[in-house]
């Protein structure tokens, strides 16, 4: 792939991708490795593309099922889960590190779907389509990671 | 609330640059896939939908222009087959053949039954093995590609190629395909198997003598696919380039494929398979040429051997 070319796509989506992948593993190695093999996916298998949304949801449909691969590798298992860690640290969180613990505690099917939600302003029918599952699957998870959510968020507040 | 506290949080998540950087290069250096000519050209393909080519189970519209498009000349040579299997979810099913004994292509359809998208970057592999014939094949050369994806059902089209079975195969065969594992990793979660029967095209089979650079000839098999010259002994002859001539006076270059063995584990003979690009009827042929040294074909018979003075 030109050089620019590749520079251009990088620049464009790297971001997106590398958010959700984050998202998704609480991990900046993980959404690393995700992110760079999501690119060579893509350099290797010359999609072809109506335009910039489609170029995005193909990649963020691909990092989805990456993370999903990580999450299966032998070696991953065997690792202590980020969410775990979390569960260490100091109880007085700040706002943001409240909402990371939070998101980093849901089933981490639903954490995709919230990023989708939540950050890319995506429709839960866009979001069947990017994931392919049926819209009723993703509403289904959207309504529980809030519901989780609100309750992990209304806990960890300081009162007044 | 929940949305402005997450895209608080969100917007500070961003990849490194030096990691831009890096994927910037890992991506340039990358090696770029030749994009199938089935993206080139399935927008003018024509639909040809009285042709069976297909089985009656399978293929939408969309998967069947595509079909015709890949195979371009043969479509009215391939004929429906009908078999299914279903692995964890996945369903593979195979709705087109080409059989001409030692070169045999399998199309076939993957779809998610669980409704996730079928990725079309999943690495397929698979084999093909007669059920009942190719008793003596020691060795084949086998390839899976994929051909199309349609994305309003979800839909892949592979295409399976195994080149090199000793002859004949017979009309019973099984597609066995897996699913590769992500680099790294043992575990196979996809893995189908299926028989079924499909119908050998016509085959003109001629024995050969003489030998090319110390490999002495044995056989030509020739049909509508291609051509597959057996040789004895160890040595191949996969390094010629292959040309056919033909009753009209056309000298077509052939394009390599693969092979196989006959005789496991005692080696005694190599099949080597090259394809042409549209379809050739095999009694159209009057002579071939393994590099420059011309064999003349007539009926079942072959004449003797010589030298071309310049490449065809």
């Amino acid at each position: 792939m030109e050089r620019e070319e590749a520079a251009r796509l990088v620049e464009q989506y790297s971001t997106a991708v590398y958010r959700l992948a984050y998202a998704r593993t609480g991990n900046r190695e993980d959404a690393e490795d995700i992110t760079q093999e999501t690119f060579l996916r893509l350099v290797r298998s010359v999609p072809a593309f109506r335009d910039g949304e489609h170029c995005k949801a193909w990649l963020l449909r691909v990092a989805a099922n990456c993370a999903g691969d990580l999450h299966r590798s032998p070696w991953r298992r065997r690792a202590v889960p980020l969410e775990e860690a979390g569960q260490m640290a100091a109880p007085e969180l700040p706002e943001e590190q409240g909402m990371e613990s939070a998101v980093l505690a849901l089933p981490e099917d639903y954490r995709v779907v919230v990023h989708l939600y939540y950050y890319e302003e995506l429709s839960t029918a866009e979001i069947a389509k990017v994931l392919g599952k049926r819209e009723g699957t993703i509403r289904t998870r959207l309504s529980r990671a809030r519901a989780m959510l609100r309750e992990d968020l209304e806990e960890g507040e300081t009162p007044c | 609330m929940l949305k402005q506290d997450y895209q608080t949080w969100m917007d500070r998540v961003e990849p490194d640059k030096d990691f831009q950087v890096r994927l910037t290069e890992a991506m340039a250096v990358q090696p770029v896939r030749r994009p199938r000519r089935i993206w080139r050209t399935v927008l003018a393909a024509a639909a040809v939908c009285g042709v069976l080519m297909v089985s009656a189970f399978a293929l939408s519209p969309t998967l069947r222009q595509m079909l015709e498009s890949a195979m371009g000349g043969y479509t009215e040579y391939a004929r429906p087959v009908e078999g299914a299997d279903v692995s964890n979810g996945m369903e593979l099913r195979v709705v087109s053949a080409l059989n001409s004994g030692s070169i045999l292509k399998v199309y076939a359809e993957l779809r998610n039954l669980d409704g996730e998208l079928v990725c079309d970057t999943l690495r397929m592999s698979g084999i093909l093995i007669p059920l009942e014939g190719g008793k003596d094949t020691g060795s084949i050369t086998s390839r899976a590609e994929w051909v199309g994806y349609e994305e309003e059902s979800e839909t892949a089209l592979l295409e399976f190629t195994a080149w090199g079975f000793s002859t004949p195969i017979g009309d019973r065969l099984e597609l066995s395909a897996v699913v590769l594992p992500p680099l790294g990793e043992l575990e196979i979660i996809y893995d189908w198997k299926i028989a079924f029967t499909t119908e050998e095209l016509p085959v003109r089979r001629i024995p050969l003598n003489g030998e090319v650079s110390g490999t002495p000839l044995l056989q030509a098999e020739l049909s509508a696919l291609g051509v597959t010259i057996q040789t004895d002994g160890g040595n191949t002859v996969d390094a010629f380039p292959l040309t056919v001539f033909c009753k009209d006076g056309r000298r077509l270059p052939l394009t390599h494929g693969g092979g196989g063995s006959v005789g496991d584990p005692q080696l005694t003979a190599r099949l080597t398979c090259w394809e042409y690009d549209e379809p050739v009827e095999p009694e159209e042929v009057t002579g071939l040429a393994l590099g420059q040294w011309y064999v003349p074909l007539e009926g079942e018979n072959a004449g003797r051997g010589y030298w071309l003075v310049e490449q065809p």
